[in-house]
């Protein structure tokens, strides 16, 4: 599947526009693992802690995304946009990755 | 003529006790009156050092005294030294309000009313501070409601019931979500294309561009409530669920403007989140999505 956040493609002609897909995950929502990530500041750990956990939200809403595409068909995604939003939570940081972009195929 | 005797002693008995009620409540007003007029002289006298009068222990104190011995003499027993709790209010009346116009209600006056008050009245207001520190403590963290929860599964667990709280709230969600979803909902086949592309695909024939179009949804995420009823584990999976509930919903409504408005097309779409209450735990979610509406020649190829 190839990803692309601009709006055409280089070298390639794009036969169908499929329309919008979009995939959404979460980080933060656990009141616990919040307190022992406060915890785990104090030793410089949490930011490789929540490093690793927002690359792994990014790659899940991508995985999710990519996979309603594949069932459209498609084998790109264009326009792809990556948001990164806080929705608050009980510490104040749950995180939302929501990536969407335009479903396409084309050939070479 | 036994029933005439009955009546006779019956009526006797009360008189007695009204009596009896009657020279209590003069023990009280004459403890009371003696204990206003040693305040008054200790406040005539400035009876003080550093500026606290004396009167606020001595007026309280000799109330008590000469009531309890006037109920001795009277009514052979203690009437319990209520006149001492009268004083007690009219000094602190007197010296913290009347004597005092100018002291402003802040956090060293209400203590020092709380502290008035416990001493006054020790076991009623050790009381009320017991249940209301438990009360705030319980409210913050939930810790009652867990441990309640705790003993109601172990119970549950032991004698093979159902937990009821959970499923409720585990129905609750899935309603919501079942009303919306009832038919399969397959948002790139009503009639629009959505694209997230910021110039128009080539080939793609725009007839005309209609304007700017936006479609809002506002959702709750309680996590405060879902903590209480010990959901942790499912609290990211029902968040999300809400998160592409409130998606859909708006995508659902802006689909629907552009319909009515003639448009087949939908170019540069955007999504934003963002977050209305600041309030932790509960906040006010709002999703945003917008573009611009266009009408496009329908192409098969596209």
């Amino acid at each position: 599947m190839l990803l692309s956040s601009t709006s055409t493609l280089d070298n390639k002609t794009i036969i169908k526009y499929h329309g919008l897909v979009h995939g959404e995950s979460l980080i933060g929502a656990n009141i616990y693992k919040d307190l022992f990530s406060g915890v785990r500041d104090v030793v410089e750990g949490r930011t490789t802690a929540y490093k690793e956990e927002l690359e792994n939200a990014r790659n899940d809403a991508i995985g999710a995304m990519e996979s309603k595409a594949e069932k459209y068909g498609a084998n790109g995604i264009i326009g792809l946009k990556i948001s990164y939003n806080n929705l608050g939570g009980t510490m104040g940081n749950t995180i939302l990755v929501n990536v969407y972009g335009t479903a396409v195929t084309f050939k070479d | 003529m036994s029933g005439e005797i009955k009546n006779r002693l019956k009526n006797l008995r009360s008189r007695e006790r009204r009596k009896k009620f009657l020279k209590e409540l003069a023990c009280i007003a004459f403890g009371t009156a003696m204990g206003i007029a040693t305040y008054v002289v200790c406040l005539y006298t400035h009876f003080a050092i550093f500026g606290w009068n004396f009167g606020l222990i001595l007026a309280p104190l000799f109330a008590g005294y000469v009531e309890s011995f006037a109920a001795k003499r009277l009514v052979h027993e203690s009437t319990g030294a209520v006149s001492t709790f009268i004083l007690f209010i009219i000094t602190v009346i007197y010296g913290f309000i009347i004597a005092n116009p100018t002291l402003g209600f802040n956090v060293i006056t209400a203590g020092s009313i709380v502290i008035i008050l416990q001493a006054a009245f020790p076991t009623a207001v050790n009381y009320f501070l017991i249940a209301m520190g438990l009360g705030i403590v319980s409210h913050v963290s939930g810790i009652f409601k867990k441990i309640t929860m705790f003993l109601t599964d172990t119970y549950e667990k032991i004698f093979k019931k159902e937990s009821k709280t959970k499923d409720h709230y585990i129905e609750r969600h899935a309603h919501t979500r079942h009303d919306f979803y009832d038919m399969e909902l397959e948002m790139n086949g009503l009639g629009v294309l959505l694209l997230s592309l910021e110039y128009p695909p080539e080939g793609l024939g725009i007839k005309e561009q209609k304007g700017i179009y936006e479609a809002r949804y506002i959702f709750f995420s309680d996590q405060k409530e879902e903590i209480k009823l010990g959901l942790e584990e499912v609290l990211k999976e029902y968040l999300l669920m809400d998160v592409r509930l409130a998606k859909d919903k708006a995508l659902l409504k802006l689909i629907k403007q552009l319909k009515a408005d003639g448009c087949n097309g939908l170019l540069n779409l955007d999504i934003i989140y963002d977050t209305v209450g600041p309030k932790k735990g509960e906040n006010i979610n709002q999703i945003i999505i917008k573009g611009t509406g266009i009408v496009f020649e329908e192409n098969d190829e596209l």
